[in-house]
């Protein structure tokens, strides 16, 4: 669909040309910013979203000082979509979209959730922080199964910068020598619970599965001038001594630092702007998010790092005669293969022999176990009901009984005395496939007038047969620990909610079926990159974020060499 | 001390030098939108004002939660609803809420006079306590009428106390008292986790 140019004239800001653009300030567009503009590049940050100080972190503000003890109406009002993440609460509802001014639709019968943040860090700043790194079971997933495409490059090209994201955000965990979920960089992994442990011990001797801590994040010793993790909880309301990743605090921080690099907040981009004699991007314009006022900036390569989504509707936005169907997109594939992990599955119950109490002065540690991938392996055995796999994150730990049956002292008491709970929620692959995909609504615009997405994604058969396998297999395996009074859920939640969207300008070798090569550059445009999860070819059932970043390392790397060379 | 500028103080003053720029002080505002909470911002202080009045209960129905949030967190060795002032968080909410959440907060409570007066013959607060306590037993528990058969519906009085102990419960727990009630020491700074430290195979 070809998008409408906008007829207000375009006042440029600067006559500076930078090397490049980066669209997005989160984890890639970090990561984008600080490799090229460390390597002498001259780089502009474009965020959508106004910069958050950290007077504004809330992370040690208890409940009842707010007005609303955080419960406030205000979330349904503005931000109905967004409330749907756990994240976002009275606390930090600013950071994520006014739902009202970013609109999208869905067809009827297939609802999506897409949850966002407009602010400099972008979601980095309420991110879940859980970082795995996928294996060539993922990247050559077609070729164990037959379903879809491989990745146009395989773990040992990914490999080194895994370990450069790693050892530079400081990812806290275990090795364990599982090659479903190979092992990396790891600061000292956090300690587990009584329940986590008894976990561990049985699901390996009974069912040979490995539970390890979370790979996550936050910092368990002091790291790269950040100090450790104090335990206070609530990561995603800010962290006053930088415990946890997010870009502001470490990439856009050096990459500023560099001398080399510009950052423009509240820059919304609208389109990018193609020299179509050159066939190359030139610049792009961006509308000011409080003025409306349209600018243009101009640089040699443009690198978009908006999340996928948001950079798929730049490219479509930015049609031109020669790219009628969306910029970047002579193969049509754009907007395709729109990917989610599929959630909600799992399992909870009781350990009903321990005896701790909780208590609200207790260390709250802000990440939980993993249960390495045990389905459909690489020699192993193939399930006979769907393809690749899942993971479970969870934990097990004392907790209030709020729920409690009665009233009066009774019901104080039990409150108190609470549960020593266990829980498991199944993460899994998603499979990318052709009828999932996004487009230019039609008539639908934004807040500052921009077009907006319409999104068709539902879960398929095998992502529903994978769930419920997950369910019974969680059920199982708290069973298998001890745990009493079992619940099991096999119900997906919608698409969008695990918000690991990822996959629509597909990486690939042949340019008549992807939209990007294995550099993250489009195969139409030489200069035009989308380094975000939008390159992504399957979506494994590992959380996307470190891939993201290290693919964004990678490429960042291979741009620097062309501009070496002054091919770009 | 403003509480935050003690916890700045507190924390920051252990550690490294790194972090002094943000213990320095609040940098102005670069933005109109930021949704700042101003140093010492507690919102409960409101709530206490001596000349307090409800904004969206009438004078009955800010009594009747009164007393129902006393019997269903009463004070012991630790305060309870009412010393916690419950009822002025929930009017205050209510204030804000939804048509639709206002509406069945109101049938709940309604309710409850219903009920009393078709048993008692009054309302809730007219009621002796030796009846306000024997009425709640009806309601407090999950309570089936099962008809032989296959019948099977939910007592209704049961889902109206669940919707008032919801709210009464999470008003509780969220106010001072309540997270003192549940061990909250007013600090959130702990050094480390440490889990379970007991030898394999002794997690008890």
């Amino acid at each position: 669909m070809r998008a409408s140019r906008g007829s207000t004239p375009v006042r440029s800001q600067s006559k500076t040309v930078y090397d490049a653009i980066v669209v997005g300030s989160g984890a890639s567009g970090g990561w984008a910013a600080k490799k090229l503009s460390e390597a002498g590049l001259k780089v502009l940050i474009l965020e959508a979203g106004r910069k958050v100080p950290p007077s504004e972190f809330t992370e040690h503000m208890p409940g009842y000082q707010l007005s609303y003890r955080n419960f406030s109406p205000e979330l349904a009002r503005t931000r109905p979509i967004q409330k749907a993440c756990y994240a976002c609460t009275e606390y930090n509802y600013d950071w994520f979209v006014n739902d009202l001014e970013n609109p999208y639709t869905t067809p009827e019968d297939k609802p999506f959730t897409w949850q966002r943040l407009r602010v400099v860090g972008g979601r980095s700043m309420v991110w879940g922080r859980q970082s795995y790194r996928l294996s060539d079971l993922d990247f050559k997933a077609a070729s164990h199964d037959g379903y879809g495409d491989d990745w146009p490059l395989s773990y040992a090209d990914i490999a080194p910068y895994y370990d450069e994201v790693e050892r530079y955000v400081g990812i806290s965990g275990r090795n364990e020598g599982n090659p479903a979920l190979p092992d990396g960089q790891f600061l000292p992994p956090m300690a587990m619970t009584c329940g986590e442990k008894l976990l561990r011990k049985r699901v390996s001797e009974k069912l040979g599965r490995t539970v390890t801590i979370g790979r996550t994040a936050i910092l368990t010793q002091a790291h790269n001038g950040r100090a450790p993790c104090h335990y206070c909880g609530p990561c995603e309301r800010g962290c006053i001594t930088a415990s946890y990743f997010n870009s502001p605090a470490t990439t856009l921080k050096d990459a500023l630092a560099s001398g080399n690099c510009d950052l423009t907040a509240n820059a919304i981009v609208s389109q990018i702007e193609m020299d179509n004699a050159e066939n190359q991007a030139r610049g792009v314009t961006y509308i000011d998010r409080n003025s409306r006022k349209t600018y243009e900036v101009k640089a040699r390569s443009i690198i978009l790092c908006a999340q996928a989504l948001e950079s798929t509707r730049i490219l479509f936005n930015s049609a031109t005669g020669e790219y009628p169907d969306g910029l970047a997109n002579s193969s049509g594939v754009l907007g395709r293969y729109l990917m989610d992990h599929a959630v909600g599955a799992g399992a909870s119950g009781e350990m009903t022999d321990f005896d701790y109490k909780a208590s609200a002065s207790d260390p709250r540690r802000p990440n939980g176990i993993y249960i390495i991938r045990f389905r459909n392996l690489a020699g192993g055995s193939r399930h006979p009901r769907f393809i690749r796999g899942y993971g479970f994150q969870g934990g097990s730990a004392p907790k209030f009984n709020f729920g409690a049956e009665g009233f009066g002292r009774s019901y104080k008491e039990a409150v108190k005395s609470g549960l020593y709970g266990i829980r498991l929620g199944g993460f899994g692959e998603s499979l990318a496939r052709w009828d999932n995909y996004c487009e230019i609504d039609p008539v639908k615009k934004d807040a500052w007038g921009i077009p907006a997405l319409r999104v068709h994604m539902t879960h398929g058969p095998n992502e529903h047969a994978m769930m419920e396998d997950a369910a019974a297999a969680a059920a199982e395996m708290l069973e298998a620990t001890g745990a009493r009074n079992i619940v099991m859920n096999s119900q997906l939640a919608m698409p969008g909610m695990a918000i690991h969207e990822v996959g629509t300008a597909r990486m690939g070798k042949d340019p008549k079926k992807s939209v990007l090569d294995s550099y993250n550059q489009t195969h139409d445009i030489g200069n035009l990159f989308v380094m975000d999860g939008a390159g992504f070819v399957s979506s494994g059932c590992q959380n996307p974020t470190l891939t993201m970043m290290a693919l964004a390392a990678k490429s960042c790397d291979h741009l620097i060499e062309r501009f070496r060379r002054s091919e770009v | 001390m403003k509480r935050r500028e003690l916890f700045r103080r507190s924390v920051l003053g252990s550690l490294a030098a790194a972090f002094t720029s943000v213990a320095s002080g609040r940098p102005a505002l670069s933005n109109p939108e930021a949704r700042e909470f101003p140093s010492g911002h507690d919102a409960s202080k409101e709530l206490a004002r001596s000349d307090w009045k409800p904004t969206f209960l009438d004078e009955h129905q800010n009594r009747t939660l009164t007393d129902l949030g006393d019997l269903i967190i009463p004070k012991t060795d630790t305060p309870g609803a009412g010393a916690a002032q419950v009822n002025r968080f929930i009017d205050h909410l209510l204030n804000a809420e939804s048509r639709e959440i206002q509406s069945q907060f109101l049938d709940s409570l309604a309710y409850l006079d219903g009920a009393c007066r078709e048993r008692y013959g009054s309302a809730f607060i007219h009621i002796p306590k030796k009846h306000q306590v024997e009425f709640l037993n009806l309601i407090a528990y999950p309570h089936r009428l099962v008809n032989w058969g296959d019948n099977r519906s939910e007592f209704p009085g049961h889902t109206h106390f669940n919707n008032l102990k919801d709210w009464i419960s999470r008003a509780y727990y969220n106010s001072e008292a309540g997270m003192k009630e549940l061990g909250w020491s007013g600090t959130s700074f702990h050094g480390s986790f440490s889990g379970c430290e007991h030898p394999e195979g002794a997690h008890r």
